[in-house]
């Protein structure tokens, strides 16, 4: 059986619609000066779509909407109902192969997976139907989400070197882009992408074209083997960057069983002026040293709940960081400064904490460490007029925290403790 | 939003004469006005005439405005970083959304229509999930019969997508 292609030819069919057709709808802008459809007499607005007879015209009022509308609703349904729309009339023919499209390998060629073929057949089958449909769609593919097709050229020829090919998606205004189980990644220039999750990738090319990243705003990067020079070159390309995921972890499957995998960052430098949100699950990580994030604002995730690795944390500029955590008891928080000696940047540790916009430290420690709190708070040196109180709760997290607790600094009043709670489960 | 600032009202006058008064702020939502504003124009007593809107329609439009002009000035009041509050405040306005949503298939081409000329993009988006939501889950004939679309095509267009694409006929994905 053939693979699903996409509507083709769709002005030839036009030529031959015949005369008893409604004229085409003018597109309307959003302006005043193209007025809609006129406003229908009150009897027929009574009438609903369900009983009205379809070949008095007047009741289609779907397809007398602008091109740009029809093309968001399509937007919105699964690409597989959005392209059965094409036969629905003339119209809706006309709308499908201009809309923008989110591309689901997995939702493509589900049906053709049912015979449970070959991984080497499934995936030359998927392939070309993605080949297939990016070459005979017009629109924008503002989503693609690869599962498990493999791109050409990975350097993998277990399934006969047969993959997309890399420049496929160059040009076609992809936005977002999930690569989920990819041997590994090609990527190709994308101008508009904002968005970019990475999970399960064996290698991250060591050096990716700049024009990926240059707009990205949001990366997710889960059990992807990159290495510690690589993440550092990468969040050089990435001057836009505000949200950042680093795990070791990744899910597998339907089933969701997580996966570890082996990510060798033991050390890691955070220098954007962009970036916001930082989270972070690496078993590796020994230090994390924040030397310059003037908007970082959520630094999470530092303390593996099931993992007893501790990561020295050093702050020397993040003037905005309100939101701290998980940190464990035996935690090493240090503090410093940048100073500028002969030309170079030195940090040197400073004595006080200089960040006064802290809200929430979160701290994972032992029951039987409660007693430690009152010396962490001291070891932590905050600022003589935060009050510290403890705020200490069982978690109910099922990956081992059972006995452990989450004891939450309280810094700024009972507000911030409250949502301190959920920033620790949120984590 | 500041709280010194005097208040100002707007009113919108639809096509068949009924006039509706609402802070400018919230009918800034619309792009139309917008721009209505920026030239100069719209502030006086005679109103914004809105062409080819009803006053039904614009009612609706209206509340819409405000509901969500009420919600962002209350989001942007309580600046703390109150991540639970703010996620908790979205939900709510979604669901008040999809209830304000949820009209019959006539109006909704009303407002659909109005919104977009009026340029308000979250009802255009709102209305757009709405319609697609419908279409969810239906074969071709069964969308057309819920939403009164006509079948014109020739018996030759429709052998040749039938020959091209015989999986468009299928329900299940």
């Amino acid at each position: 059986m053939e693979p699903p292609p996409p509507p083709p030819q769709v002005a030839k069919m036009n030529l031959s619609s015949p005369s008893s057709r409604p004229p085409p709808p003018k597109v309307a802008r959003m302006t005043l000066s193209s007025p809609p459809p006129p406003p229908l007499p009150p009897s027929l607005v009574s009438m609903s779509g369900d009983t009205c007879d379809p070949q008095d015209g007047v009741c289609d009022r779907i397809s007398e909407l602008p091109s740009n509308i029809l093309c968001s609703i399509l937007f919105l349904l699964p690409i597989k109902e959005a392209g059965r729309t094409t036969t629905l009339s003339t119209r809706w023919r006309q709308v499908f192969v201009y809309s923008p499209v989110d591309l689901d390998d997995e939702k493509v060629s589900k049906r053709r997976l049912a015979g449970r073929p070959s991984e080497i057949t499934a995936n030359a089958n998927r392939v070309a139907v993605i080949t297939r449909i990016v070459a005979a769609h017009r629109g924008p593919i503002c989503r693609v989400r690869l599962a498990k097709t493999r791109f050409h050229g990975d350097g993998d020829n277990t399934y006969g070197g047969v993959g997309l090919a890399t420049d496929l998606f160059v040009g076609r205004n992809v936005e977002e882009l999930i690569l989920h189980s990819t041997h590994s990644v090609q990527f190709f220039p994308a101008d508009r992408l904002r968005s970019l999750h990475l999970i399960g990738c064996a290698w991250f090319p060591s050096q990716p074209p700049a024009a990926t990243f240059s707009r990205i705003k949001e990366l997710t990067l889960r059990g992807v083997k990159i290495s510690e020079p690589d993440l550092h070159a990468l969040m050089e390309q990435c001057p836009m960057l505000e949200d950042l995921t680093l795990s070791s972890y990744h899910e597998e499957g339907r089933r969701g069983s997580m996966h570890h995998e082996q990510v060798d960052i033991a050390r890691f430098l955070v220098r954007s002026n962009s970036l916001r949100n930082l989270s972070l699950e690496l078993c590796s990580l020994a230090e994390l040293v924040v030397v310059d994030a003037p908007n970082l604002e959520h630094l999470l995730g530092i303390t593996i709940p099931h993992q007893r690795n501790r990561c020295a944390v050093i702050l020397a500029h993040a003037p905005k960081l309100q939101n701290l955590g998980c940190l464990c008891t035996h935690f090493n928080l240090l503090f410093y400064k940048t100073y500028r000696i002969e030309g170079t940047d030195v940090l040197l540790p400073v004595a006080r904490p200089p960040i006064r916009s802290m809200k929430i430290l979160s701290v994972r420690v032992n029951l039987w460490d409660l007693g430690r709190l009152g010396g962490l708070a001291r070891a932590a040196a905050w600022p003589g007029e935060a009050s510290w109180s403890t705020m200490v709760r069982r978690c109910g997290v099922t990956d081992g925290l059972a006995d452990s607790a989450v004891a939450v600094g309280q810094l700024m009043g009972s507000d911030t403790a409250r949502s301190a709670q959920g920033g620790v489960v949120r984590r | 939003m500041a709280a010194g600032k005097p208040v100002v009202m707007v009113t919108l006058v639809s096509s068949d004469g009924q006039s509706f008064q609402l802070l400018e702020e919230a009918a800034l939502l619309s792009a139309m006005v917008r721009d209505t504003i920026q030239i100069g124009q719209g502030r006086g007593p005679a109103g914004i005439p809105i062409r080819n809107i009803t006053g039904q329609t614009l009612s609706m439009v209206v509340v819409y405005c405000n509901k969500h002009y009420t919600a962002a000035a209350a989001a942007d009041g309580d600046d703390a970083a109150d991540e639970e509050k703010k996620v908790a405040n979205k939900k709510q306005l979604r669901e008040w959304d999809e209830q304000f949503i949820n009209l019959e298939q006539d109006k909704l081409y009303d407002i659909l229509v109005a919104a977009n000329n009026l340029g308000i993009d979250g009802l255009v988006d709102l209305c757009c999930w709405r319609f697609a939501d419908m279409m969810k889950g239906k074969s071709a004939s069964e969308i057309r019969v819920k939403l009164g679309i006509r079948d014109d095509f020739t018996s030759e267009q429709r052998a040749q997508i039938e020959k091209d694409s015989p999986w468009v006929w299928s329900r299940t994905t």
